[in-house]
């Protein structure tokens, strides 16, 4: 067994990790529905092309936004590992 | 189990601390006609991985959390499981990098950051079952 906060192999985690992991997280899940309503859109017969077209624009715009702050959020581990 | 004549159903088998997550996983997974399993790192979780002998594992390896390495070593030990590919997931590149670098030791394994490209993973489950 490991001791806790370390994992694995001796590895020890600091305060920025864990906040970079309960951020991301969460971000995860974001991404993943925004990416399996992407799917249901490109599938669905009911819609137009026009509204399709509207609706995943709309799916990029959030994508966009969440590896944006992934990106920050990667930086903020980088920082915290490195003080 | 066959869901279309003379095609075999492919058996995926999540472990994730998040329900969401496995919801996302079940969805994602039944959408492409696997048979799908999650379970939130039960204790009984190996005993069931042992008895189904699913296709391929989807394993989350967290930071603080034991449960996921716990489970990959116990998974490589026993000759029943350690045939199985994994897919191994996180949030923390150095677990990743560190899961990467004992690849042999844990057996057939690919490896994943979150957050997830969602046809990647797909993709990286059905290349691993070809190749099993």
């Amino acid at each position: 067994m490991h001791a806790a906060g370390d994992s694995p192999d001796g590895f020890v985690f600091d305060p920025a990790d864990q906040l970079r992991h309960e951020l991301l997280s969460p971000l995860t899940s974001i991404s993943a529905r925004n990416q399996l309503l992407a799917r249901d859109i490109r599938r669905a017969s009911s819609l137009n092309e026009k509204e399709r077209t509207r609706m995943l624009e709309s799916i990029t715009a959030i994508e966009t936004a969440v590896q944006t702050l992934c990106a920050v959020i990667d930086t903020i581990g980088d920082e915290g590992r490195s003080s | 189990v066959n869901d279309r004549i003379g095609v075999p159903r492919r058996h995926v088998f999540a472990i994730n601390t998040s329900p969401e997550f496995l919801n996302i996983v079940r969805e994602l997974f039944q959408e492409e006609g696997y048979h799908v399993t999650t379970t939130n790192f039960a204790p009984n979780s190996f005993a069931q991985i042992e008895a189904l002998q699913p296709d391929a594992l989807i394993i989350d390896v967290a930071i603080g959390e034991e449960a996921g390495w716990e489970l990959l070593e116990q998974l490589d030990a026993d000759a029943d499981t350690a045939g199985i590919p994994v897919l191994v997931i996180s949030t923390d590149p150095r677990l990743l990098s560190h899961a990467e670098a004992h690849a042999a030791r844990y057996g057939t394994h690919r490896f994943l950051a979150k957050p997830l490209d969602l046809d990647a993973m797909l993709q990286a489950i059905q290349e691993m079952i070809e190749e099993a």
